[in-house]
């Protein structure tokens, strides 16, 4: 025992900084390793727990107070599902938020009572005001937090033209709606301020029924009972909802990050594998004659593998433990972004299964590919060691004979320090093929997200003109015309959004004129409706009715039902799949033709909605209930969009090339070391420092290259796979990203640019190699 | 050969040769104030007792490793003040090296250890592949072995090789350390044989040994002590069996206490 530590230790002096590299590598897979499983292993069983903490219902229904009945709460209650349940009053109203994360943010908006009694959908008050407040609001975590309203600050709602503002009096966790991607979100008024806000509005009294099942039961079938039951009393559903649906939408982001990241981590996984093999491989063969001199004098095979593993398990065991480490320095700031999202607080909390995890795994696997590669040392006969009589392994063939090989003899000389480096050209192509996965992604995000951003947007967003106009006159078609002549108007399309139901199911109803003439088209099977008998309907709409093209689907509108053949289907991210698209026919036909639509204005430049808004407004003044600048709403996502887009881009790169610097590193150093003798042998011919460095930087060229172009490439093959996974994730059945070989390549170019420039600056200390240091050996 | 008419053309001169090492807080003084003029044609060899420096002249001669201070001309060019990568293409213009331990590159065929040398210099690649095939051929390695590794030969095949390797570019100079020094005495007589031979064709040589048979084929014999030259002799061309140069050089070496 006592030998094999000793020989352990010069193991480790020897390899000391390659065994450092290999653990940074090790510390960056530990890293992401450990992000990746406490977002798997804390994020969701917390939610659960709050959810349960907050005795928050399994099934949410809204419906309007007036046709709530006895007959209704008691059907409800007989329910054999359903073991609790409370209504809940609130006051529903589509209602603009001023100021929300500095922009103007429209949502349908509950206010409940706050002081009402609550058994389900208990509300934990996180931050209060210090101060008694005038006017005094609770809000959601997700709205305080994300829409930056403090407590002690002013919030503004505007309803129906009419402003209604409140001093934030604390913030409230809820885990009945969440974020934004919901399309409801409650807030919170003392008894005072919610009759006042009743009074003033005279319109919009809702109760909430929420209700909790039993254990085991099928939340969606039971919402499809209760809103039978609903109906069947008068009662229409406005919005409803189950605990699943509610947590996928605010669990979205959460899920998606831990995805890419558990799959970052199995790709740096992956090269730390190779590395560590590379490594020991090398070092056997470095140590050829020493091993077979351990050997005559009695050292098993046993021992001096246990002495070559030794320091790489250490090194593993020490960094991934440090690298979980530094992860919880990371956490606070991840968690905090994505408990913004996701509107709820979750408590960064020291996991015990994440660490084991971690560490457990990549000692154990740098344990066992360690011990695996070091196998040659079983079959090593001490003679042959000593003797250095080795399997001759790249001696059998004199690859690129100077005499034949056409070209200069430095590029010739290029290929043959290439061709004698079996061991690390495996690697280093493992590690480009892998790296360039993600460069690969991130050329896809680049073009789809920053060059031709409108692929992103149009998959996760619904059809945005420049300018939304909200008109009272009932000659739309005189309006249109009047709109279209205006300078600078490309188009303008009738629109409208409407919730309907369709079949049981609710929806939200794109109406439009001619969807032929609208730019962002969400259909993915069949086609858009053309006549007024038709009708395209959303995915999840279409999974839950269990129809597709060339059925029919009974749309109902107010008191007014009719049928539509289904032409097609339709995607919509921000809708989760909830919706349909009818034509002016076909919703006439339902409102009875009365109701006027919002024109949606394309501009031939669209930079300049605000201009033409006031020349709209001068042109048709009072006609003009609202006009919305959609064109700066969107470049508003776009850029937050971009933002993130550009952060990822830039990590992925950072990334990569920190991973590249530490394979090369240790390429290097391994060469340096087993070729010593040879750079000065070289020396003493007459090559410069120069030529050795560039040699030697382009042997490892060819490979980089072939890595990195043949990964890229296969990015053509994978990426919309990927990008179908993902956006299906959200809900897009379709995306309209696109994988231009261009920038696959420019990105792989710009990978092997950096991977070349790295290994130059590895390779320098080859110049200082002398020749008269062949003499002193 | 170049410049083969002019036997007395002072190819290498040096003045002043200091070369100390610091080892520790001790520096230790190798050469010291040392001169040495080198002739064309000649073949030198530099005799002394183990550690007296030979090898530490030698390469501060052929711009190897740099001098502490002095001066070192080497055809007309004032080499001490190049710098490493301007050294390296002097020496592949200008010198040849042949090794104790013969380093050949063990990576590549005999033939690419040759032409690695060969090519750097430009000119072309035909005719420098027909050298090297003419230069195997006079050092006695038949075609079978150019493409074999240097694994693959014996120590004498090898050093041959290396001869071929170090006079490929046609060097001024062709430096040898203790080119038998690893060698059993048949393949030792065959390299001298070689060496000889380059040196009737006008080769000048800097040869260091501490072998009398090996410094019998030189026509100067220079012995070095306490980092000068302690000694010198000439013993006029070399021929076979010659008793009188043996004498000679005996001689010599008794009274440099050798
Ligand atoms: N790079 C060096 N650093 C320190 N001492 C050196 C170095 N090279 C040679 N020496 C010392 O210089 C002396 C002469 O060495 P060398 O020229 O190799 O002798 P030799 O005459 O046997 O060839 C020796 O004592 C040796 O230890
Ligand atoms: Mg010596």
């Amino acid at each position: 025992m006592k030998q094999i530590s000793h020989l352990s230790h010069y193991f480790f002096r020897k390899d000391k900084k390659q065994i450092l590299s290999f653990g940074m590598i090790i510390l960056i897979t530990a890293l992401i390793l450990h992000l990746a499983l406490v977002l798997a292993l804390r994020i969701d069983p917390a939610y659960d727990r709050l959810s349960d903490e907050l005795h928050s219902a399994d099934i949410d229904m809204v419906i309007p107070q007036m046709t709530d009945s006895p007959a209704l709460s008691d059907a409800v209650r007989r329910h054999p599902s359903v073991e609790q349940f409370e209504q809940q009053r609130a006051i529903l109203q589509k209602a603009v938020m001023k100021d929300f994360r500095g922009t103007d943010f429209e949502l349908n908006i509950l206010f409940y009572n706050w002081d009402d009694p609550r058994a389900i959908h208990r509300l934990s008050c996180r931050r209060r005001s210090k101060e008694a407040v005038q006017n005094p609001i609770y809000l959601p975590l997700y709205i305080a937090e994300f829409g930056e309203y403090a407590p002690g600050e002013t919030i503004t709602f505007s309803i129906g033209g009419k402003d209604f503002s409140y001093t934030v009096a604390g913030v409230v966790q809820e885990m009945q709606y969440g974020n934004a991607s919901a399309e409801l979100m409650g807030v919170f008024l003392p008894d005072a301020q919610y009759r006042q806000l009743a009074q003033a509005l005279e319109s919009g009294e809702v109760v909430n029924y929420a209700v909790r099942t039993g254990e085991g039961a099928d939340r969606q079938t039971v919402l499809t009972d209760l809103r039978k039951t609903a109906e069947e009393k008068q009662a229409p559903v406005l919005f409803a909802m189950t605990r699943e649906s509610r947590k996928q939408s605010r669990m979205m982001v959460t899920n998606l990050l831990t995805v890419i990241l558990a799959a970052f981590a199995v790709i740096v996984l992956l090269v730390s594998i190779f590395l560590c093999r590379f490594r020991i491989k090398t070092t056997v063969a470095e140590e050829m004659a020493q091993m077979g001199v351990l050997k005559s004098l009695g050292f098993t095979s046993g021992g001096i593998i246990a002495a070559e593993v030794l320091p790489y398990t250490a090194a593993a065991l020490l960094f991934s433990v440090l690298g979980v480490a530094l992860s919880y320095g990371l956490l606070p700031t991840l968690v905090n972004v994505l408990a913004l999202q996701a509107g709820f607080r979750f408590d960064v909390a020291y996991s015990p299964a994440a660490l084991i995890l971690t560490v457990a795994l990549l000692t154990v696997v740098t344990l066992v590919f360690t011990w695996l590669s070091a196998g040659r040392i079983r079959r090593l006969l001490p003679i042959a060691a000593i003797r250095g009589v080795t399997d001759g392994r790249g001696m059998k063939k004199n690859r690129f004979p100077l005499a034949k090989t056409p070209g200069s003899v430095h590029f010739t000389l290029m290929l043959k320090q290439m061709a004698v480096s079996a061991r690390q050209n495996v690697l280093l192509f493992v590690v480009l093929f892998v790296m360039t996965i993600l460069i690969a992604f991130s050329g896809s995000l680049f073009y789809n997200g920053i060059i031709r951003p409108d692929h992103l947007m149009n998959t996760l967003s619904d059809e945005s003109p420049d300018v939304i106009l909200q008109v009272s006159s009932s000659d739309i078609v005189g309006m249109k015309r009047a709109i279209g002549s205006l300078d600078g108007a490309e188009k303008v399309l009738s629109y409208a959004i409407r919730q309907v139901q369709v079949g049981d199911e609710n929806a939200v109803a794109f109406v439009c004129e001619d969807f032929s003439q609208t730019q962002n088209d969400g259909c993915y099977e069949g086609q858009n409706p053309v006549s007024g008998r038709e009708i395209a309907i959303g995915s999840a709409l279409a999974e839950r009715l269990g129809c597709g093209v060339g059925d029919t689907a009974v749309v109902t509108y107010g008191d007014t039902s009719r049928s539509y053949r289904i032409v097609g289907l339709v995607q919509s991210v921000n809708n989760r799949g909830e919706i349909c698209e009818l034509t002016d026919q076909g919703f006439a036909a339902l409102s009875g033709g009365k109701e006027t639509h919002s024109l949606y204005v394309y501009l031939k430049n669209s930079a300049d909605a605000d201009g033409f808004i006031e020349k709209a407004k001068t042109a048709c003044g009072g006609e003009i209930v609202s006009a919305v600048n959609a064109a700066k709403k969107q470049r508003e996502a776009q850029s937050l969009y971009m933002g993130i887009i550009t952060v990822v881009i830039a990590v992925i790169f950072a990334v990569t090339a920190l991973i590249v610097l530490l394979i090369l590193f240790v390429i290097i150093r391994s060469m340096m070391t087993q070729c010593r003798q040879e750079f000065g042998i070289y020396k003493a011919i007459g090559y410069s420092g120069r030529q050795l460095v560039a040699q030697t930087a382009g042997s490892l060229m060819p490979v980089t290259v072939a890595a990195a172009l043949s990964s890229a490439l296969l990015g053509l093959v994978w990426l919309p796979a990927v990008n179908h996974a993902i956006f299906g994730m959200v809900g897009a059945m379709k995306n309209h990203m696109e994988q231009p070989v261009g920038i696959l390549l420019l990105f792989a170019a710009a990978e092997i640019a950096v991977t070349l420039l790295i290994s130059v600056l590895l390779a320098r200390p080859i110049k200082k190699i002398e020749a008269y240091s062949l003499i002193k050996e | 050969m170049k410049n083969s008419e002019n036997k007395n053309h002072i190819l290498l001169s040096v003045r002043h040769l200091n070369k100390s090492f610091r080892s520790g807080d001790a520096e230790q003084t190798i050469i010291n104030d040392l001169d040495l003029d080198i002739r064309q044609g000649d073949f030198t060899v530099i005799m002394g007792s183990s550690g007296a420096g030979k090898s530490t002249l030698l390469y501060a001669l052929s711009g190897m490793d740099k001098p502490t201070s002095g001066s070192i001309t080497f055809c007309g060019e004032d080499i001490t003040s190049y710098s490493a990568d301007k050294l390296a293409v002097f020496r592949r213009k200008h010198c040849g090296f042949v090794f104790q331990q013969i380093y050949l590159l063990d990576k590549m065929s005999l033939m690419d250890n040759a032409l690695t040398a060969g090519l750097l210099v430009g000119g072309k690649k035909k005719e420098t592949v027909r050298r090297a095939a003419a230069l195997f051929e006079k050092v006695n390695l038949p075609e079978v072995t150019w493409k074999k590794f240097p694994s693959q030969i014996s120590g004498g095949e090898a050093q041959r090789a290396g001869i071929v390797r170090a006079v490929i570019n046609r060097p001024e100079v062709l430096f040898a350390d203790e080119p038998t020094g690893a060698l059993n005495s048949h393949n030792s007589d065959a390299v001298l044989d070689v060496f000889t031979e380059l040196s009737r064709d006008g080769q000048s040589i800097i040869m260091v040994t501490h072998d009398k048979k090996s410094a019998l084929r030189g026509n100067r014999v220079i012995y070095l002590r306490d980092g000068r030259i302690f000694g010198e002799c000439d013993l006029g061309e070399y021929t076979p069996d010659n008793a009188a140069r043996t004498d000679k050089l005996n001689a010599f070496l008794t009274e440099m206490n050798w």
